[in-house]
């Protein structure tokens, strides 16, 4: 016993001797890169630059994650760009959080090993006030592409912009088209409701003798936007529990589940692709990109949709992607004819429909978009994003986006255990929750 | 002199690893047990044990832990120690079924998800195969078990995938094991059960020990194959909530704080249990 | 007595066959699937063998070609793409049936319907395209190979010295506080390593090692050691001390004795070991992403490339890759541990 006191006696000692090492360190450490108050103008430079030829640029992208995306890029898009400039393209393809990560690095380090970054809207006031971003006024005036106006809030700042959109994306319908002849009386797809959606989703049920409607239920995935779309067609806003929208979705919702219209296996998927490509499910309301997935697996069997319309309108939340230089790039003029060769109306229709689908946000390329099936889904999301009530992703008001996901999550879990049968109290929880989440 | 160095040459050999891991081990860990100490304020108190106590979660995913642990290491332990006995005897083409026995353990724990996901999915191999055979008419949905199902289905799969570890320290124990011993059994008249519970598992102890309860370290703190076939808080864990706090909400204010006193709860509780399997071993035996 | 001896021969060969179909068959399984095409994932009700070829019906209306290809449940043609633009058919056809053919070839095949009559093609699939995509896609495979190669190496070296330095010291030599020290070496897999993992990536960047596969293999050997130190604790128990008496009694001093007496009757012990520490390196994809995201191992590059997304034929060649070193590896250990006790050869 006493040896053993001993013993801890000494680890304990050489611990705190060690963890008094460490606090020392700490103090030193800097902190992170303040967040200067006002946009820096870049002093015009009045020598002009030796000529460097410029080999490679890397472009970090937190876009094209899906293996088949990437692939696309680099075998279909990226070699007509070598070929035209004969400047390589590095491609890196890293989650945005990661990113955020490495351009501090790069940023406190002053050596940028980033030339090109790809954003999502909902980090690109995060990049803006960092200033790992630098201005495209001068690019753009050398473009002439118009962009639609709709990102403006997120890719500019101060009558700076920093970001061209090259992707939005919404969410759309999706239906087998051996789901058809259960539509309601009356119905199409290009004017569904909601209301027609349930009624819909139930008549297959009761056809079929199995649920055929995918909402991917997985967690902390996307019960959120499922539901925050159909809230926003109800008046509500986004994100929301216990409103008065939101309550007539959850409704919607149960009355689906009390009638065995949704596949349980839902729950274990973050998308509706496996169940839509299996043909267990025949309906789905989801992200364009899956959607446009399932989609080009076989054109001939599926029909595409806008989002479904309730009394207010068709919501949904939308998204989009953006292209921009960093800050610190030695390799501008490269980076500027990357940027003009992405934004380009050709390059720009083929990656676009090339990787499932997203809605090109420049007006010149979507005067091109042809007749073809896999055009219809660019076409279906254009339709929403225009006539539609689009909501942005919210997630810097919040501690954490993710712990909102649970929140609905647990919303959604219980409808289910439930019956489908609505619980107010439950929802009134709920919104206390979300609403602890919010940032002062 | 010679004779003190020989009194520190044991010490001089532990002490690389010693500092090993006051260098990466005790470091970190004693920064994370003073942060799990430590409120939002900075001012030391329990406040976060507390909250992690009062989690409703908590004391599911202690009892599915535990629970977990149990069964799978008597499960795990039962069926390796029967293939360990059975290619210990070096029959013909016992080589190459040790190897077959030990593929499990090369796939890196990504491809487990690929390969029971591919299994266990509605048009899955093995729904494919039951209906093939006549077995069933429509496929089943597998994935959507929940509770206790969840749980033994977790067991299987995990079982399926750490046997061959369990079984390499079974064999390597048989293996240099004195056949002698056995022998001497036989030529006293001894059955072959009589032989394997008289003379070779006691004087296994020691290997079986070892296995067992790095197994029970081991399975008690399992997670990722839960969250790969069924996401996360279907089935939950004690360490599935450590991953939770650190990879799913990691931008709450407590969440570090959270998930480092949950580590320190996982420490004292398999600790504990530990120390609680080796006082009973112990009690069976003389001196 | 017979009749006996029988039925519990019978049982055990049971057990076997069982154990070893319940091993196999999940494995096999996978492997097929890595080699499926992006639609053969969703066949049901399907057989676990790859398909090679499929059928296709192509037919030219309304200024397009119709493409329809043959499925085994409903036993005829559905339709799935209708385009005029061989282009998209032949990305169509390399994506979702893994057919490769270019413009020219198509354009030249499929033309013939367009006189009014249905043409018939029966196409090769391409069954290695999951892995050609694979190598596509990954920029770098030959580098995070290495990379892989000099972590686990370097786990193994630290791992084994240190780890069966401090075995041998407690099975051996009388210390103070032996069942103490025992025990402190498992309290260090007692904590969970997904919480201490963020302060050691802020102690090896300041140590420089962020980045370097020997950072990667130090806190590999974190677990590694202890697990080391504890298999040949117990090993080296397991060798009687009068081997090692007998032979310092004949003449030879300690050091001797260890490397000719006792290091080979333990080694079937340390090998087993150094697999555990190949395989931590080898395997983890998740300290390597927080510690060395630019320089990656295999492992790591396999999980960055194709870990998460829904192409479940992608993650299984990006798998397969991943795994065959550790099973060569598994092969030829297995040798070594039955040749040294003298087997008959299979």
């Amino acid at each position: 016993m006493k040896k053993l006191l001993i013993l801890t006696l000494v680890v304990l000692m050489i611990a705190a001797v060690a963890f008094t090492g460490c606090q020392k360190e700490e103090a030193e450490k800097t902190e992170a890169p303040k967040v200067t108050e006002a946009p820096t103008e870049k002093a015009e430079d009045p020598t002009p630059e030796p000529e460097v030829k410029i080999d490679s640029i890397t472009v970090t992208s937190g876009l094209w994650s899906q293996p088949l995306e990437q692939q696309f890029i680099r075998e279909e898009v990226l070699p007509e760009f070598e070929a035209a400039t004969g400047v390589t393209v590095n491609l890196e393809v890293v989650s945005g959080n990661d990113i955020l990560d490495m351009l501090e690095a790069q940023k406190a380090s002053g050596e940028w090993a980033t030339d090109v970054v790809m954003t999502h809207s909902g980090d690109m006031p995060k990049y803006i006030g960092f200033e790992y971003v630098t201005p495209l006024n001068d690019l753009l005036a050398d473009m002439d592409i118009t962009i639609l106006e709709a990102f403006n809030g997120s890719t500019s700042e101060g009558g700076n912009t920093y970001y061209i959109p090259i992707s939005a994306d919404v969410y759309l319908t999706i239906a087998n088209n051996k789901a058809l002849p259960y539509l309601p009386a009356g119905a199409d797809m290009e004017t569904l409701t909601w209301e027609q959606y349930k009624e819909w989703a139930i008549a297959m049920a009761v056809g079929e003798g199995t649920p055929r409607v995918a909402f991917p239920a997985e967690p902390v995935t996307a019960v959120v936007y499922q539901m925050g779309g159909i809230g926003l067609s109800y008046g509500a806003g986004f994100p929301e529990i216990n409103t008065d929208g939101l309550k007539s979705a959850w409704g919607l919702v149960g009355e689906m589940m009390a009638a065995d219209a949704i596949l349980e296996a839902s729950f274990n998927y973050g998308n509706p692709i496996d169940m839509m490509k299996s043909e267990e499910a025949w309906l789905s309301f989801y992200h364009m990109v899956p959607v446009g997935e399932v989609y080009s697996s076989a054109p001939a069997k599926f029909t595409i949709g806008p989002a479904p319309a309730g009394p207010v309108g068709n919501g949904t939340i939308a998204g989009a992607w953006g292209i921009g230089i960093t800050a610190g790039t030695e390799k501008k003029s490269a980076a500027d004819d990357f940027v003009k060769f992405i934004t380009s109306e050709k390059i720009l229709y083929k990656i676009s429909a090339g990787t499932g689908g997203f809605i090109p946000p420049v007006e010149e390329v979507i005067e091109v978009l042809g007749n073809e099936p896999t055009d219809e889904v660019i076409k279906k999301g254009l339709g929403t994003l225009n006539a539609g009530i689009p909501h942005g992703v919210p997630g810097s008001n919040y501690q954490d986006w993710g712990a909102v996901k649970t929140v609905y999550d647990e919303v959604f879990q219980k409808l289910w255990d439930d019956d489908g049968v609505v619980d107010v109290a439950f929802l009134d929880t709920q919104q206390a929750k979300l609403e602890a989440l919010l940032l002062p | 002199m010679k004779n003190k160095l020989k009194q520190f040459t044991p010490y001089m050999l532990l002490a690389p690893a010693l500092i090993y891991y006051i260098m990466f081990w005790i470091r970190p860990v004693i920064k994370a047990v003073f942060e799990s100490l430590t409120d939002l304020e900075g001012s030391l108190s329990i406040a976060n044990y507390v909250e992690v106590f009062k989690e409703p979660v908590f004391a599911e995913a202690f009892g599915n832990s535990m629970i977990f642990a149990i069964v799978s290491v008597i499960l795990q332990f039962v069926i390796a120690f029967m293939l360990a006995l059975l290619l210990n005897k070096k029959f013909k083409g016992s080589n190459l079924l040790l190897f077959v026995a030990l593929i499990p353990m090369a796939v890196p724990p990504t491809a487990i998800a690929v390969l029971w996901r591919t299994a266990f999915s509605s048009y899955g191999w093995l729904n494919n195969m039951m209906q093939k055979a006549g077995l069933i008419e429509t496929p089943i949905q597998w994935l959507t078990v929940r509770g206790k199902s969840a749980l033994s289905f977790l067991i299987l799969i995990d079982t399926w995938t750490v046997l061959p570890s369990v079984m390499i320290i079974l064999l390597a124990g048989l293996q240099n094991l004195n056949k002698e011993y056995e022998e001497a059994g036989y030529v006293f008249g001894a059955s072959r059960w009589q032989v394997i519970k008289d003379i070779t598992i006691p004087i296994l102890k020691p290997t079986i020990v070892t296995a067992i309860i790095l197994r029970m370290i081991s399975a008690m703190q399992v997670w990722l194959i839960g969250v790969m076939m069924f996401g996360f808080g279907r089935v939950p864990f004690l360490v599935e909530r450590i991953a939770y706090y650190s990879d799913v909400v990691p931008l709450l204010d407590n969440s570090y704080k959270m998930s480092v006193t949950y580590s320190v709860v996982v420490t004292v509780i398999v600790l504990v249990s530990a120390m609680i399997y080796l006082k009973l071993n112990s009690r069976g035996r003389k001196t | 007595m017979n009749t006996k001896k029988l039925i519990t021969r019978t049982l055990f060969l049971l057990f076997l066959v069982t154990m070893l179909i319940a091993i196999l068959v999940p494995f096999f399984a996978f492997l097929a699937t890595s080699l499926y095409s992006s639609s053969e994932v969703y066949q049901y009700p399907r057989t676990m063998m790859p398909r090679f070829t499929y059928d296709m019906k192509i037919t030219w209306e309304d200024d397009m070609y119709q493409l329809s290809v043959y499925e085994d449940d409903i036993e005829d043609y559905e339709l799935k793409i209708y385009t005029n633009s061989p282009e998209k058919l032949r990305i169509y056809l390399k994506k979702q049936y893994s057919v490769q053919l270019t413009d020219e070839e198509i354009v030249a095949d499929f033309s013939k319907s367009k006189d009014g009559t249905a043409v018939y093609m029966q196409y090769k699939k391409d069954l290695l395209y999951n892995f050609k995509t694979f190598f596509t896609i990954t920029s770098n495979a030959d580098k995070a190979i290495m990379n892989s190669i000099i972590a686990a190496g370097w786990t193994i070296l630290i791992s084994l010295s240190i780890g069966s330095m401090a075995g041998y010291t407690i099975a051996r030599y009388r210390i103070k506080w032996k069942k103490q020290i025992n025990l402190s070496l498992l309290i260090v897999r007692m904590f969970p390593m997904v919480a201490v993992s963020i302060p050691m990536l802020v102690y090896l960047i300041r140590m420089g090692l962020n980045g370097t596969m020997f950072g990667l293999a130090i806190v590999y050997s974190v677990g590694n050691i202890a697990l080391t130190a504890w298999i040949t604790n117990s090993i080296f128990q397991g060798i009687s001390v009068e081997l090692e008496e007998a032979s310092l009694v004949f003449g030879a001093n300690k050091i001797q004795t260890f490397f000719k007496i006792t290091l080979p009757l333990a080694f079937p012990g340390l090998v087993a070991c150094s697999m555990y520490a190949f395989l931590a390196a080898w395997n983890d994809s998740i300290v390597a992403l927080i510690l060395s995201n630019s320089n990656p191992t295999l492992s790591l590059l396999i999980y960055k490339a194709i870990g998460m997304s829904g192409d479940i034929q992608l993650a299984a060649a990006g798998a397969v890759i991943l795994v065959t070193p550790s099973l060569i590896f598994t092969f030829i250990i297995k040798n070594y541990i039955n040749q040294l006790w003298g087997d008959v050869k299979f």
